[in-house]
C-alpha cells in the first residue's frame, strides 16, 4: 500500500463523509451572509470540522478574537492526545512533518491509528492530503450550491446541533463517563441561568476548572 | 468583515488548532507526566461534546424547554440513529431533515 491508487479506496470512507459535510459547511457559510471564498480558504487554512462550523454562527455574530481562540482551543482538545499514537507514522520532511501534524482530524486519526492499513509515513501524508482535498472540494461545492438552494428555506444551520450530538453519542460509547455527561449537562444549566451571552465560554471555563480540582478516586489515573 | 478580519479569523483558529495537535509531538513526556492532563483529556471531550450539542440548540435562549421542542426532537433522531446504525453521515443528514420538516411545515406539522 504505497501508491496514489491504493489510497483512494484506503480514504473512501472519510470521502462519504466529508464531501457532504464540507458541503454543508460551504452552504451554512454562504447563508450566514459571508464572504463565499473564505469557506474554501477555511478550509484550507483551519481545517477542523467541529470548529468550522462553530465559528460560522460565531463570525456572522460579530464574536471577537479570544471567544474565537478559546472555542478552537476547548473544541479541539480532544486533538491534544491524538499525536501520541502516530509518532511511527511522523514525516522526516520540513514540509511533510508539519503537514502530517496540521491534518490530523478525527477521522484521520481513526484511519491512521485503528485501521493498521497504514504502515509508513508516505502513505500516512497522501492520506492526510486525500483527506483535506475531500474536505475542501465539498465546501467549495457547498459554496456552489449555496446560490441554487431556494431562499427562506429554513433549519439547515441544525447540521452543526446534529454533529455535536453524534460527537457526543461516540464519546459517551467509547468511554461510558457518565459523570463527564452530568457535568456538561450542570455547566450548561448555571451558565444559562446566570449568563446569556457568554453562554459558550462560562460554560467552558467552568468545565476546564471542575475537571482541574475534583479529586479523582484512586486507581483511576492508568485509564487513559 | 474585511479579508483582513477573515485572515486573521482563519489564523486565530488554525493555529490554536495546529497546537493541539502537535504538541505531543513535542511535549510527549509532559502529557505522560501530568495526571491532570490525562483527566482532562479523557473526561473534557465527553463534557464538551454534551455542552457543544446544548450550545448549538439554542439552549442558552430558551425561557421554557418548550421552546427547544423542536430541536429536543431533532436531536433524539440523530442520537437514536447514531446509537443504532452507528453511520455519522446518516445521522446527521436525517436529523437535519427532520427539524427542517418541522421548521418548514412540511407533514403539516
Amino acid at each position: 500500500m504505497n501508491s496514489w491508487r491504493g489510497v483512494l479506496p484506503l480514504t473512501l470512507p472519510v470521502m462519504m463523509g466529508y464531501l457532504p459535510l464540507g458541503a454543508v459547511f460551504g452552504v451554512l457559510w454562504v447563508d450566514a451572509g459571508l464572504s463565499w471564498y473564505w469557506a474554501p480558504l477555511m478550509s484550507i487554512i483551519v481545517y477542523a470540522g467541529a470548529l468550522q462550523y462553530l465559528a460560522v454562527g460565531m463570525l456572522a455574530a460579530g464574536i471577537g478574537w479570544l471567544d474565537l481562540a478559546v472555542a478552537a482551543l476547548l473544541v479541539n482538545f480532544r486533538h491534544l492526545f491524538y499525536g501520541l499514537s502516530l509518532y511511527h507514522l511522523l514525516p522526516k520532511g520540513a514540509v511533510g512533518r508539519p503537514y502530517f501534524i496540521f491534518g490530523i482530524t478525527d477521522e484521520t486519526y481513526s484511519l491512521l491509528s485503528a485501521s493498521g492499513q497504514v504502515k509508513d509515513s508516505r502513505t500516512a501524508l497522501l492520506v492526510v492530503l486525500f483527506n483535506q482535498s475531500y474536505w475542501v472540494i465539498g465546501s467549495l461545492a457547498g459554496v456552489l450550491l449555496a446560490r441554487g438552494l431556494p431562499t427562506g428555506l429554513q433549519g439547515l444551520d441544525f447540521a452543526l446541533a446534529a454533529l455535536f450530538t453524534v460527537l457526543a453519542v461516540e464519546q459517551i460509547r467509547a468511554k461510558k463517563d457518565w459523570w463527564a455527561v452530568a457535568l456538561g449537562l450542570t455547566a450548561a444549566a448555571v451558565a444559562g441561568a446566570w449568563v446569556g451571552e457568554y453562554f459558550l465560554l462560562a460554560a467552558s471555563v467552568m468545565l476546564v476548572l471542575v475537571l482541574l480540582a475534583w479529586p479523582e478516586p484512586q486507581g483511576e489515573a492508568a485509564h487513559v | 468583515m474585511s479579508d483582513l478580519d477573515y485572515l486573521l479569523a482563519a489564523l486565530i483558529m488554525g493555529l490554536v488548532t495546529f497546537g493541539l495537535r502537535a504538541f505531543p509531538f513535542v511535549a510527549r513526556g509532559f502529557i505522560a507526566h501530568h495526571r491532570r492532563i490525562q483527566v482532562l483529556g479523557r473526561r473534557l471531550p465527553v463534557a464538551m461534546m454534551v455542552l457543544l450539542t446544548l450550545y448549538a440548540m439554542g439552549v442558552h435562549r430558551w425561557e421554557a424547554p418548550a421552546d427547544g421542542q423542536t430541536q429536543i426532537i431533532a436531536v433524539v433522531v440523530v442520537a437514536v440513529l447514531q446509537l443504532w446504525r452507528r453511520q455519522a453521515l446518516l445521522s446527521i443528514l436525517l436529523g437535519t431533515l427532520v427539524y427542517m420538516a418541522q421548521m418548514n411545515g412540511w407533514l403539516g406539522l
